[in-house]
C-alpha cells in the first residue's frame, strides 16, 4: 500500500479484513461500528488486526498504539493509519 | 472489550440505574435461598427436610448428588476455611452476596461501590477474623501508597495506618489490650516515619518508584522463590500470615493494575476507596483461588460498572447462576452415568479420574489406548463442569453487584481449535497472559518476522508466563512454601511444552488460513467442526497426563502413558 492511499481505500480494505477475519458477528459493520465492544472480541483479535495493519499498510505499530483511541472503530483505525503513513 | 479505555460516564451509569424491578430482586433472593438450602444446613433452622430427605420423600432417587450430611456436595466454598465448617461459611457467603446485591441495586450511585467494599470487608472479618483482614488491608495499603503517593503534608494517616494494620496482622493472639495498644502506637509511629521519610521521598524519583512498584506487585513471586530456596537449604518452611496469602491471590489482578498504570489508564489521584473497590468486591469471595483474574485490573473493572442496565445484568447473572446450579448438582451424576456406559462396554475408565489411571499404570496395569483417551477426556469433562460451575457463580456475583463482567467460561466444547479453546475455557486468565506477557514481547521482538514473532510471544506467554506466574506460585500457595512443591510444578514441563507448541502452531495456521466460514454452520463442513472440537478437547485432556500424574509416577511413566494413547 502506497503512502498516497486515500482514506476511502483504507476503510474499504479494513472492512474487507474485518469481515473475513471475524465472520458472522451478527452486527452490521460500518465505519463507526464499535469494534471493541462488538467486533474484536478479545486481545488476540487485536493481534491479528495489528499484523494486518503492519503487513497490508506497512505501518509500524507499537504497544503504546494499542488503545481505544486507535482501535475503537474502522474510522479511528483509518485515521491512525493515515497519520502513520503521512509520517506524523 | 478489555482495553476499552473509556470509563463508563456517570450519566450513563445513572441511566442504567433508573428502573427498579421488584420481580428480579425477589428472584435473586430466591435463587440465593435455593443455593443456601442445597449447599448449607439452613434447612435445620427452619425445621424443614434436608435436600436428600426431601428428594426421598418425593420419590427422587438420584446418585452422587447428596453428601453424608444430606445436602448437596459441592466445590463451592470459601478458601482457607476448615472442611467441617464449609457449610457455615457458605451460608455467610450467600448472606453477604444478598446484602451486597441489595446495596448495589438500591443505594444511590455514589454509595454503591463503597458499600461493596464494606460488604467484602465484613465477610473477611467474619470468616477470617481481624488479623487476616488487617494483613490484607496492610498489603493493599502499601500497594496503594506506591502507586498513588499522597503529598507529604497530607500523609499522616496514610503513614500511620500501615503500621497499625501490620501490628494487628502480626500480633500475638494472646496479647493483652494494654500491650496491643502500646504496640499499635509504636508500629504506627515507625510506619509514619518510614512512609514520610523513606517511601514517599523514594517514590519521587521515577526509577526508584518503578522498582518499588514492581517489587510490591511481584511480592508473591519473590516470596515464593525465596521461601522455596530457604526451605531447600535450611528445611525451614515459611508459613505466611493468612491476610498476606489472601493478598497474594490478588496478584494477577495487581499485575494487570500495574499494566494499566504503565499504560496511563489509572489516574494518579485515584482515591483509596476507589482503589479498594477494584479488589474488594464480593465477586472475589467464593473460591478466591479459582479464576482469581476475574475482574482484572483498574480499567476493566472501572469501565464495566453499570455500563449496561442493572436489570439486564441481573438477568444474565441469574442465567449464569442457573447453569452453575445444574453443574453443581448434577455433574457427578452425569459423569458416573457416562462412566457406567464405558464400564458396560468393557472399557475401563477409572471412574473418569486421570490420577487413578496414572496410579494404576504405575502399579503395572496394562492400559489400552481407548482407555487412556476416554479417561483423560472424562477427567477433563469432570473438571470442566466443576470449573464452569464455580466461575459462573463468581461472574454471576459480579453481575449482581453491577459489573458487566465477561463470562470466564463459555462452552469450551464448542472450540474448534486450541486458540479459541482458551478464551472459552479461561477467558480472564488468557487475557492476563496476553496483556502481561504476549503484548510486551510481540511489540518488541522479531517485528520483521511474523511467524517467529508470534511463536516467541506465545512461548513467553503460554509457556513461561503461564508456568511461572500462574502454576508455580499457585502450586506454592496451595501446597506450602517448600522446595519440593517448587520442583513438582517444574516437573510438569511437558504439559507446558505441548500446550505452547499446540497454541503456537494453531496461531500460525489461523494466520495463514483465510476462511469466511463460521464454525458450527450447518453445511457440509459441520462434521469437520465436530472432529476439530473432539481433537481440541482430546489434546488438552491428554497433555494433563503430565500435569496431574500419580504421585509415584516418574517422568518416564508419564511419557509411556501418553504414548499409549497413540497405540505406541
Amino acid at each position: 500500500m502506497s503512502t498516497a492511499a486515500d482514506k476511502d481505500t483504507i476503510i474499504r480494505d479494513l472492512m474487507g479484513f474485518m469481515k473475513t477475519e471475524f465472520p458472522d458477528t451478527g452486527i452490521e459493520l460500518t465505519p463507526s461500528t464499535d469494534l471493541l465492544s462488538d467486533w474484536l472480541i478479545d486481545s488476540l483479535g487485536i493481534i491479528s488486526t495489528t499484523l494486518f495493519l503492519e503487513e497490508h499498510f506497512g505501518v509500524n505499530v507499537t504497544r503504546a498504539d494499542i488503545k481505544a483511541e486507535n482501535y475503537q472503530t474502522i474510522e479511528n483505525l483509518s485515521n491512525f493509519i493515515c497519520k502513520r503513513l503521512s509520517g506524523k | 472489550m478489555l482495553f476499552s479505555g473509556a470509563t463508563c460516564s456517570v450519566d450513563k451509569q445513572l441511566e442504567n440505574n433508573r428502573h427498579t424491578r421488584w420481580g428480579l430482586v425477589l428472584a435473586v433472593l430466591a435463587v440465593l435461598l435455593l443455593y443456601a438450602y442445597l449447599f448449607t444446613h439452613i434447612a435445620d433452622s427452619f425445621a424443614i427436610p434436608r435436600p436428600a430427605e426431601l428428594a426421598k420423600q418425593i420419590g427422587i432417587d438420584i446418585k452422587y448428588v447428596f453428601d453424608r450430611d444430606s445436602n448437596v456436595g459441592t466445590d463451592l466454598h470459601v478458601i482457607y476455611t476448615p472442611p467441617n465448617k464449609r457449610d457455615d461459611q457458605r451460608l455467610i457467603l450467600f448472606a453477604i452476596v444478598a446484602g451486597a446485591f441489595l446495596c448495589a441495586y438500591f443505594l444511590p450511585l455514589a454509595y454503591k461501590r463503597p458499600s461493596l467494599v464494606l460488604w467484602f470487608l465484613v465477610a473477611i472479618l467474619i470468616i477470617y477474623g481481624i488479623r487476616a483482614s488487617a494483613g490484607l488491608l496492610f498489603a493493599h495499603l502499601l500497594i496503594y501508597l506506591s502507586f498513588h503517593p499522597p503529598p507529604l503534608k497530607r500523609s499522616i494517616w496514610q503513614g500511620l495506618l500501615p503500621g497499625a494494620l501490620a501490628c494487628l496482622a502480626f500480633m500475638e493472639k494472646q496479647a493483652s489490650w494494654l500491650w496491643l495498644l502500646l504496640l499499635l502506637l509504636i508500629f504506627s509511629a515507625i510506619s509514619l516515619l518510614l512512609v514520610r521519610y523513606l517511601l514517599l521521598p523514594l517514590l519521587q524519583h521515577e526509577r526508584a518508584a518503578k522498582i518499588i512498584r514492581t517489587l510490591f506487585v511481584q511480592s508473591a513471586l519473590i516470596v515464593v522463590f525465596i521461601s522455596a530456596i530457604v526451605e531447600g537449604l535450611q528445611g525451614q518452611t515459611w508459613t505466611l500470615p493468612l491476610g498476606i496469602l489472601l493478598f497474594f491471590w490478588h496478584w494477577e489482578r495487581l499485575i494487570m493494575y500495574h499494566v494499566d498504570f504503565k499504560d496511563g489508564l489509572v489516574p494518579n489521584d485515584t482515591s483509596l476507596p476507589t482503589y479498594l473497590s477494584i479488589f474488594f468486591s464480593p465477586g472475589g469471595l467464593p473460591n478466591g483461588n479459582w479464576g482469581p483474574s476475574i475482574g482484572l485490573g483498574y480499567n476493566y473493572t472501572q469501565s464495566r460498572f453499570l455500563s449496561v442496565d442493572k436489570n439486564k445484568l441481573i438477568v444474565s447473572g441469574l442465567k449464569l447462576w442457573g447453569i452453575a446450579l445444574l453443574y453443581l448438582v448434577f455433574a457427578d451424576w452425569f459423569r458416573f452415568l457416562i462412566v457406567g456406559v464405558f464400564n458396560d462396554t468393557g472399557i475401563p475408565v477409572f471412574s473418569g479420574h486421570l490420577k487413578t489411571m496414572s496410579c494404576a499404570y504405575v502399579g503395572s496395569s496394562d492400559i489400552s489406548s481407548i482407555s487412556v483417551l476416554m479417561t483423560t477426556l472424562l477427567d477433563l469433562m469432570r473438571w470442566l463442569m466443576m470449573w464452569g460451575a464455580i466461575v459462573h457463580f463468581k461472574v454471576g456475583v459480579w453481575r449482581m453487584c453491577g459489573y458487566d463482567i465477561d463470562p470466564f467460561f463459555n462452552k469450551p466444547w464448542l472450540a474448534t481449535n486450541l486458540v479459541s479453546f482458551w478464551p472459552r475455557f479461561t477467558f480472564h486468565y488468557r487475557e492476563f497472559l496476553v496483556r502481561a506477557f504476549y503484548y510486551p514481547v510481540f511489540f518488541r521482538f522479531f517485528k520483521k518476522h511474523t511467524k517467529t514473532r508470534v511463536v516467541f510471544a506465545t512461548v513467553v506467554a503460554v509457556g513461561f508466563g503461564n508456568m511461572i506466574w500462574g502454576h508455580l506460585t499457585e502450586g506454592m500457595f496451595y501446597d506450602g512454601m517448600r522446595f519440593q512443591n517448587f520442583g513438582n510444578v517444574l516437573e510438569t514441563w511437558p504439559y507446558f511444552l505441548f500446550l505452547t507448541a499446540g497454541i503456537a502452531l494453531t496461531e500460525l495456521y489461523l494466520l495463514q488460513k483465510k476462511s469466511r466460514r463460521k464454525p458450527w454452520t450447518r453445511d457440509r463442513y459441520f462434521a469437520m467442526d465436530v472432529l476439530c472440537s473432539y481433537l481440541t478437547l482430546q489434546f488438552f485432556a491428554l497433555i494433563h497426563i503430565f500435569a496431574w500424574p500419580c504421585q509415584t509416577a516418574t517422568q518416564g511413566d508419564n511419557w509411556l502413558l501418553f504414548l499409549k494413547a497413540f497405540g505406541i
